[in-house]
């Protein structure tokens, strides 16, 4: 499985650099991003039904964080927890961080990665598969989500769509859907 | 209180019709079944042989005292198909519909509904006994619960219950005998007569999961209603429907005789029946909710 | 003109899926003429977490499809659950106001409701009804006014043909994705394992009691507890939809039931077309807008080529391609052969 995995992983060295990121501020902004969202579409957080108050682990495998999502729309929450003290969540969803970041902007279809294996699904399938369909219907791009707006997002967007499209290259990750 | 009453379902296998024949005269003869279900249900390419003795097997139980209903296909594709329908809707005799086409050519005079025949709810049972239905034997993946919320709304209604042998799960337009036997269904030398209670299909960890029998995917756990009659009655049924296999349907017969009759309880119904030489493991759950294959204590 | 010389002449509807308002904006954005979706609840047979419309999102959706000049066809078409077939009735209802052009209904009880208390809603008979016979369709539509039927995916083409000859109502058939091999609405095969069946809560092999287990290297794909398929260590593995799996019987291990592979029927719409078929039907609600863009765009070429007399197989080949599942495809039951 290991060897798996580690398509499209980051190098040791930068995730190594990664652990030095103080956790708490990041955790802050995505935490605030998904609460701007269930403001600006309530419908997203109810197609996401009882799942609304899973806890999503979401395990970029390449840094030495992991995330825990409770997409409880106005209430949600995003924690950036050190890997040593992962929690146990409803669902848990693994791979490395180009993958992952591939399946917010619509890069990567979630069904290929899964059959592949790039992408590791534990705990409640039902759970991932809600806030699969969600992401999807959200249809955002990554500066969205964070909250840019008009020529800023768009600019952004392009410049991260280069750069991570780059990234996915040198680090050998599965081709874009 | 109406006493529980019994039948014996059609015989969903491709049984040669010497086979037939004898069974058949040995229901007639030492059988107490209420209700004998007669006829192919599953492939129209047997039709042509059986079609040969379905006459004097009926006139047999007829003559033995017997209620004869005659069973149509479950999914009727040719012309002859078809044909074979309209015949035997046509007929004096009692007829079981198993999919829409017998339906419109029976409509208005009394029918059973089959368990291939998709009623779920009182609507569509209401619906189907204001065109003749007398008699639903509904699906088998349907719970008690539900089965109960019908049986409830329509008291004219006999319900009756598919209590015992494999489960029919699955029809299809291919054929999965000629296909593991790699041959092409129009050309399938009617392998299915090897296996007179369906092949067995395991999983790839050995594990006993399902049967096949021509175009038709059935359990291979053996269901096994043993529910008292008090249960039962309480639950709006009215017949056990019993389906024939190749162990002693005899003995099968008298089991659930005892057990309708209140002479043996739940329990030794089940150990009698374990006894015999079964094609898989009792299962119960469909009546609960649960998946088909597991039992559950009751 | 014969009714079916008629039929062969008009050009060929179109019906791509929506399991979201972002997918059905994508069909419609690449041509569909018709677009099909369903409530989030156990109404539709493809009742799965996060997927399906709200009342309201219908509503939008059924705007925004008619300002394309798309229309819109709901799925209520799982069977009423006994005592509560009053949620069905209100979908019925909900339909009705949405202005939605059609609904799709298998259930005797539905198909009763609708007829009876919405005559002008089009009422199309769900593969889910699994009618193959002229006397069943004549039946659905003596009794319900059905105008178009589902055609259950276990008949060839000339069937089709002789089925179209002797029945007055229009016929739908599936052309691309996912591919039932059991008879659609008579399979209890995913209850048998799991307690949940597209009749029972309008979903097959569900997500919740699939598991993957990793065991010496193999990882074993399980529905239930039963093992449906195993892949090897690099080998892509496959979602464990319980009659494409592998199993034992006459002492060798297949695929008994169905290859993984998904329906391609691309190269005989002309020969649908002959048959007198009226509309093309696209199966995927669950799949991704991506995903639907691509097909609806593909088979808008074939169809438009068709009407054009122009030959298109091989460019629509090549964008369905990437599309299939492992890129194997079947022409299913349309040629006589599969069974």
């Amino acid at each position: 499985m290991n060897q798996q995995r580690e398509r499209g992983s980051l190098p040791p060295l930068f995730s190594g650099a990664l652990r030095l990121v103080p956790p708490p501020p990041l955790g802050f902004v995505l935490t605030r991003a998904v609460r701007r969202l269930a403001v600006q579409r309530p419908d997203l957080f109810e197609r996401l039904d009882v799942y609304r108050h899973a806890h999503f682990i979401i395990d970029p495998i390449d840094i030495p964080h992991v995330f825990r999502l409770i997409p409880n729309g106005e209430h949600a929450t995003v924690e950036m927890i050190a890997r040593s003290k992962c929690p146990k969540g409803t669902a848990k969803i693994s791979g490395p961080l180009v993958v992952l970041l591939g399946l917010v902007d619509g890069t990567y279809d979630g069904d290929a990665v899964f059959f592949t294996r790039d992408l590791v699904i534990e705990g409640d399938t039902d759970a991932v598969l809600a806030l699969r369909n969600t992401m999807e219907e959200a249809d955002l791009t990554p500066a969205e989500l964070l909250g840019f707006k008009g020529d800023l997002r768009d600019k952004l967007d392009t410049v991260t769509q280069k750069g991570l499209g780059a990234l996915r290259r040198q680090l050998n990750a599965p081709e874009a859907y | 209180m109406n006493a529980l009453e019994l039948s014996l379902g059609p015989v969903f296998f491709n049984w040669p019709n010497e086979k037939l024949v004898e069974f058949y005269a040995r229901m007639a003869d030492e059988s107490d079944f209420d209700r004998i279900y007669v006829g192919e249900v599953i492939c129209g390419k047997r039709l042509p042989f059986s079609d040969k003795v379905w006459p004097e097997i009926i006139e047999r139980l007829l003559g033995a005292g017997k209620e004869v209903v005659l069973s149509t296909m479950a999914l009727p594709v040719t012309t002859r198909d078809r044909k074979s329908i309209a015949g035997l809707c046509e007929m004096d005799l009692k007829v079981e519909v198993n999919d829409i086409n017998g339906l419109a050519r029976r409509s208005g005079q009394p029918f059973v509904a089959g368990p291939f025949m998709n009623v779920y709810n009182e609507g569509a049972a209401l619906a189907l006994q204001k065109r003749g239905m007398e008699t639903l034997c509904p699906p088998v993946e349907l719970p008690l619960s539900s089965i109960e919320i019908i049986a409830k709304a329509l008291p004219e209604l006999t319900i009756e219950l598919f209590a015992f042998g494999r489960l029919p799960l699955a029809v299809s337009g291919r054929c999965y005998h000629a296909r593991a036997h790699k041959l092409h269904k129009d050309s399938c030398q009617f392998v299915c007569d090897q296996d007179p209670d369906g092949m067995d299909v395991t999983t790839l960890d050995n594990q006993q999961f399902l049967s096949a029998n021509g175009i038709q995917t059935l359990s291979h756990s053996v269901q096994a209603v043993t529910l008292s009659p008090d249960e039962l009655r309480a639950k709006g049924i009215g017949r056990l429907r019993l389906s024939p296999h190749s162990v002693d349907m005899i003995a099968v017969n008298k089991i659930y005789r005892d057990l309708v009759n209140g002479k043996i309880d739940g329990e030794e119904a089940q150990a009698r029946l374990s006894e015999l030489p079964l094609p898989g493991k009792l299962a119960n759950g469909y009546l609960g909710g649960k998946p088909g294959h597991v039992w559950a204590a009751e | 003109m014969s009714e079916n010389t008629l039929k062969s002449t008009q050009s060929l509807e179109l019906v791509c899926p929506a399991g979201t308002p972002a997918a059905m904006k994508a069909a419609v954005e690449a041509g569909a003429h018709s677009v099909y979706c369903g409530f989030r609840n156990e109404t539709n047979a493809r009742n799965f977490p996060g997927l399906n419309f709200s009342e309201r999102e219908l509503n939008q959706g059924v705007k925004l499809a008619r300002s394309k000049g798309t229309k819109v066809l709901v799925a209520v078409n799982t069977f009423a659950r006994a005592g509560d077939v009053s949620l069905w009735t209100k979908a019925v209802d909900a339909v009705a106001a949405s202005g939605a052009h059609a609904i799709i209904a298998a259930d005797i009880a539905v198909l009763d409701y609708a007829a009876t208390h919405h005559p002008d809603l089009r009422l199309h008979l769900s593969v889910q009804a699994a009618a193959a016979t002229p006397e069943a369709i004549n039946f659905y539509e003596e009794t319900f006014n059905v105008q178009r039927v589902v055609l259950p995916r276990v008949m060839s083409v000339e069937e089709i043909e002789r089925l179209n000859k002797e029945i007055n109502v229009e016929t739908e058939v599936f052309v691309f994705g996912g591919l039932c091999v059991m008879t659609e609405g008579r399979c209890a095969l995913s209850s048998y394992a799991t307690g949940k069946s597209p009749n029972l809560t309008g979903v097959c092999s569900p997500p919740g009691d699939v598991s993957y287990d990793d065991e010496g290297g193999n990882l074993h794909a399980r529905l239930g507890g039963f093992t449906i398929d195993r892949f090897e260590n690099g080998e892509a593995a496959g979602y464990p939809t319980l009659c494409k799996g592998r199993f034992n019987a006459q002492g060798s291990t297949s695929y008994l039931f169905e290859d993984p592979v998904s329906l391609n029927a691309a190269a005989l719409l002309p020969r649908l077309k002959k048959a007198g078929v009226t509309a093309l039907k696209i199966e995927g609600r669950q799949r991704g807008k991506a995903y639907i863009s691509q097909v609806v765009k593909a088979f808008r070429a074939a169809v438009d080529a068709l009407d054009e007399g122009r030959d298109a197989q091989q460019e629509v080949s090549a964008m369905l391609a990437a599309m299939t599942e492992g890129g194997r495809e079947t022409t299913g039951a349309y040629k006589k052969i599969w069974r």
